[in-house]
């Protein structure tokens, strides 16, 4: 007979069974009566087994003892389980991430990570929008899970934005926050919303309020001016002229609210003028006391008060301005803003890890690629770039759909994700040959990261992935270029024999390095050989022709006699057929940045390395003219 | 929050339950006498194969063999004996060995990680530890660890074959990982052992006492160290409390010790169990309750969530009907609490 059972997360982190395995209240009884509580946690996924366990074996008791039905149930309880609804909108946020990663591969600069910093923001908004209309479509149900779930993408992309402002865009101590905060807090937090809006403008009109007394609408009409005309930073040319301006526009208010002072404090328009002038004057008690929130209040600080400040003094307002508006009530997104303001990293990536484990995850990996989690290194015990991202992962292997999602983030780990990639992947039950297939993909991809092709190459040819091994070969041949290292290619012995694997690049790998073997044991002749083989097979990549010519010139100049005259002949001819290519310079091109991987090379040592290459294609030619003489006469 | 149950319909009171390798498969070991085996998928739970009843006695445990070396599973009694039970699509499951070597009720049995072999730990209330090895000759041999708790073992544990911090560089395949072959016991004279193979000497030779514990040793585990440069490994007792010690890879004979918590917990901690990665420990208890812990980035371990009777006071039938699994909420739930006290969020 089967029990329907109901687990429910609650508050504070507690797990509910309902109903519970013991009768309420009754546990130590059971507890007596020979009752505990197994456990095992399932092998790979966020579920565990329990069930009620007999302590003594039945033979160890004096009495025998009663067993209930519930005794021999068996219960499956999962945790940290995305629902399907959700599925949707989890995958659309990891193609970001698998997207995003690309572009890091690069690793080019903080250009590149602002973009994706904007990406990942982008699609936070597309989420949010999303579920803001789910909230508005609902609103007779009471959708309360959509506009939970609204609210905390709301934060997430406050802090997300935040987090570009100060590490992207304000960078200098001196740089001014008034501009970049405000935008923030209208973009995330926009009040009044355009419907209140609407109303505050159709319901008052201050200056021809019937009941006012004289002085308070001439008054009124002079506080408009001053709204009206109050300088805002992004109309004036320079910082100068706009605190030239500001200047101006704050002794303004500053005289206005003088002569208001003594006037009719009775008056409830009048006393609303006065409260609006000492606001305009930028008094803080009125600021703070006007205010909904903190941010709101350091919104308007910026704007009366201290409108040139800087990111260095900015931390300071803010903690005034939250500290006014009781600390004990602010929420995790209250105090991760403050400590991100502050610069306190390590509190805003615990607090980030309060709010939501997707978001600590990316927005930690976006720090990592800044370069910023370094200093952090001895604060905690662990690497919190790959920590939350293993965490985040593991959340996802239980899903059925979005294990695929689990394992990219596992493999874009370099530390452990490779650990934790070979134990999930072990244990996913292999249903089908597309699972089989992606399985051997993402292992390959993975192993060809760090450097074990041999294996990858393995991996790849189970799946005859003929694209992915040609560009581990011509990464092998890129790190020939740059190192002069073939050790390297070693790797593919393990693997010939696997025909599916001889792809033409594979195969040039292979048969360059018999070439350097043949000429380090001094067999002239045949390396010769095999070098011309290279270039009149087609062999040879192109852009390799001129590192074959080169590696010629040593047999060509040397005592024996190594090439013959038809052999000489497709040498001059391939040197010809360079020299006179029209990407000819993408060759030299392809050689001087292959040497110099994850640099720019400048423009002069560009010129100085093609201008050596070419004297030694010249080289080339001489030598093949000699060797020509040489051969016809050994020949005839 | 999904959760399925089902009735094992066993007749007396189950001692074990554990899901093999892949999850697909649950065996559930009973006061019967008797052991079960059930299918598990998403949809449903079901019992495809015969009742396993070979044991003259309560079966204490029950443990999957590593899936390379075919579907098997061993079991171990208060008839003081091991069966070893093999499943094949013509005969279903048969005892393909029975180890009758123990003097007395074998409470633990565990199988050591695949990378050394099929070898299985069993420990018995005879104080012994006895260690079953499949050789490569095809023959079962048996080498006992005497004396190992005098008053009794309760449980057995490897440790992860590949030594904490060995694969932490990248890129790092050239030479060979020297396996670890080590286990740890915990008994009734209060303390947990670990034991070391020896090449030389060709037997387990003692390499560690955990002190720590006021009464009998419950359970043992050794957490799998995935991207860790440390070595996890979890005690409880019938003292109510559970004791984590931890090994750094620079220090390799020296245990530190951690109280999971300070308060004990309210009954006898009678399970503990790690999630793959070793990042997750499940601690069951008398008071009805698991309780799933965390250490958090400070190296403190924090209460992930725990799982008691208080749902039935606190939802009736309508009361299911809210429990709606709301994604934001539950990975904010079960986030590692990491915070510290000015992160306080209440």
């Amino acid at each position: 007979m089967e029990v329907k059972t109901e687990v429910e997360m609650k508050d504070h982190a507690v797990i509910n069974l309902n109903p519970g395995l013991f009768a309420v209240g009754r546990s130590a009884e059971w507890s007596e009566r020979n009752r505990t509580l197994l456990t095992d946690i399932h092998p790979f996924k966020s579920e565990l087994v329990a069930c009620v366990g007999g302590k003594k074996a039945k033979e160890e008791l004096s009495h025998p003892e009663t067993v209930f039905e519930q005794d021999l149930n068996v219960y499956f309880i999962k945790w940290n389980n995305i629902p399907d609804n959700q599925l949707a909108k989890s995958q659309e946020l990891m193609e970001v991430q698998e997207d995003g990663e690309e572009a890091l591969v690069e690793r080019v600069g903080m250009e590149h990570l602002l973009k994706l910093s904007t990406y990942y923001r982008d699609s936070i908004m597309r989420h949010l929008s999303i579920l803001q209309g789910e909230v508005l479509d609902d609103c007779d149900t009471e959708n309360g899970q959509a506009n939970e779930e609204a609210q905390a993408f709301q934060y997430i992309h406050a802090l997300w934005q935040l987090c570009e402002i100060f590490y992207f865009y304000l960078t200098s101590p001196q740089d001014q926050v008034q501009d970049h905060y405000i935008d923030w807090l209208n973009k995330n937090f926009p009040s009044p919303s355009t419907m209140e809006g609407q109303s505050i403008i159709s319901d008052s009109d201050p200056v021809n309020h019937e009941d006012s007394p004289l002085d308070a609408s001439e008054s009124a009409e002079e506080i408009k001016n001053l709204v009206v005309g109050m300088p805002l930073r992004h109309e004036e040319t320079s910082i100068s002229a706009y605190n030239t301006k500001w200047r101006d526009w704050h002794n303004r208010c500053r005289m206005i609210y003088r002569a208001m002072e003594g006037g009719e404090e009775n008056d409830e328009a009048w006393s609303h003028l006065h409260k609006l002038v000492s606001l305009l004057q930028g008094d803080e008690e009125s600021i703070m006391e006007s205010s909904q929130s903190w941010q709101e209040a350091v919104c308007a600080m910026l704007l009366y008060s201290q409108p040139t400040i800087t990111v260095a003094n900015f931390p300071d307002l803010v903690e005034t301005c939250f500290g006014s508006f009781g600390v004990e009530e602010s929420s995790a997104f209250d105090h991760a803003t403050v400590s991100l303001i502050n610069g306190n990293l390590g509190k805003f990536i615990i607090l980030c890890n309060q709010i939501d484990w997707w978001f600590v995850a990316h927005i930690t990996n976006l720090l990592y690629h800044m370069g910023l989690l370094e200093e952090l290194d001895s604060m905690f015990p662990v690497d919190m770039h790959e920590y939350f991202i293993t965490s985040y992962a593991e959340t996802l292997v239980s899903h059925s759909s979005l294990w695929r999602v689990a394992l990219d983030y596992f493999a874009n780990c370099p530390k452990s994700g490779h650990e934790f990639l070979e134990q999930y992947v072990l244990h996913i039950p292999l249903t089908s040959d597309r699972k089989t297939k992606k399985l051997i993909n993402i292992m390959a991809k993975q192993k060809s990261n760090r450097d074990q092709y041999g294996a990858a190459i393995i991996n790849y040819s189970k799946i005859n992935d003929t694209r992915n091994i040609s560009q581990i070969a011509n990464n092998l041949i890129s790190a020939y270029i740059s190192t002069g290292d073939l050790s390297y290619v070693k790797v593919i012995d393990s693997v010939i024999g696997l025909n599916s694997l001889y792809t033409s690049s594979m195969k040039f790998l292979s048969q360059y390095r018999d070439f350097h073997e043949l000429y380090k044991s001094q067999r002239f002749v045949e390396a010769g050989k095999l070098l011309v083989s290279l270039l009149t097979t087609h062999t040879a990549p192109r852009k390799f022709w001129i590192t074959i010519l080169i590696d010629a010139i040593p047999l060509l100049e040397g005592d024996e006699l190594v090439f013959d005259t038809f052999e000489t002949y497709e040498l001059m001819r391939c040197a010809e057929e360079i020299a006179t290519s029209p990407r000819k310079r993408d060759y030299f091109m392809c050689l001087i940045n292959a040497g110099q991987p994850s640099k720019t090379v400048p423009n002069d040592v560009i010129e100085s390395s093609i201008a050596e290459m070419e004297q030694q294609m010249q080289v080339l030619n001489m030598a093949c003219v000699r060797n020509l003489a040489r051969a016809t006469i050994v020949q005839y | 929050m999904a959760s399925k149950s089902f009735d094992t319909l066993h007749d007396e009171m189950i001692h074990d339950a554990q899901m093999d390798y892949y999850g697909k498969r649950l065996a559930t070991a009973s006061s019967d006498s008797t052991i079960r085996v059930f299918d598990v998928d998403a949809e449903s739970i079901s019992q495809t194969s015969k009742v396993l009843s070979e044991h003259k006695g309560p079966v204490w445990q029950v443990s999957w063999a590593h899936p390379k070396f075919g579907t098997i599973l061993a079991s171990c009694s208060y008839d003081g004996r091991v069966l070893i039970w093999k499943e094949t699509a013509e005969t279903g499951w048969t005892v393909i060995k029975e180890h009758k070597k123990h003097k007395g009720s074998v409470n633990s049995i565990a199988w050591a990680p695949h990378e050394l072999g099929p070898i299985l730990a069993c420990g018995s209330s005879d104080g012994r530890i006895s260690l079953l090895t499949f050789t490569e000759e095809g023959v079962w041999e048996d080498q006992m660890i005497d004396e190992a708790h005098p008053a009794g073992v309760n449980s057995v544990s490897w440790a992860p074959a590949v030594p904490a911090g060995a694969i932490t560089k990248p890129g790092s395949n050239s030479a060979p990982i020297t396996l670890v072959k080590e286990l740890v016991s915990g008994g009734c004279d209060m303390l947990a052992k670990t034991w070391l193979w020896s090449n030389e000497k060709n037997r387990f030779e003692q390499s560690g006492t955990l002190e720590g514990h006021s009464d009998w040793v419950r359970d043992v585990a050794y957490a799998p160290n995935i991207g860790l440069p440390r070595m996890y490994l979890a005690t409880c007792s019938q003292d109510r409390t559970v004791l984590i010690w931890i090994k750094d890879a620079s220090s390799p004979d020296q245990w530190k010790k951690t109280k999971l918590t300070e308060t004990p917990f309210p009954d006898v901690v009678w399970r503990v169990s790690w999630s793959l990665s070793g990042n997750l420990l499940a601690v069951s208890c008398g008071d009805n309750k698991v309780t799933l812990w965390k250490e958090n980035l400070q190296g403190n371990w924090e209460q992930v969530s725990e799982y008691n009777e208080k749902g039935a006071v606190t939802t009736g039938p309508s009361g299911s009907q809210t429990s709606g699994p709301k994604q934001i909420n539950n990975s904010v739930n079960s986030a590692p609490p990491a915070g510290t006290a000015a992160a306080s969020t209440s």
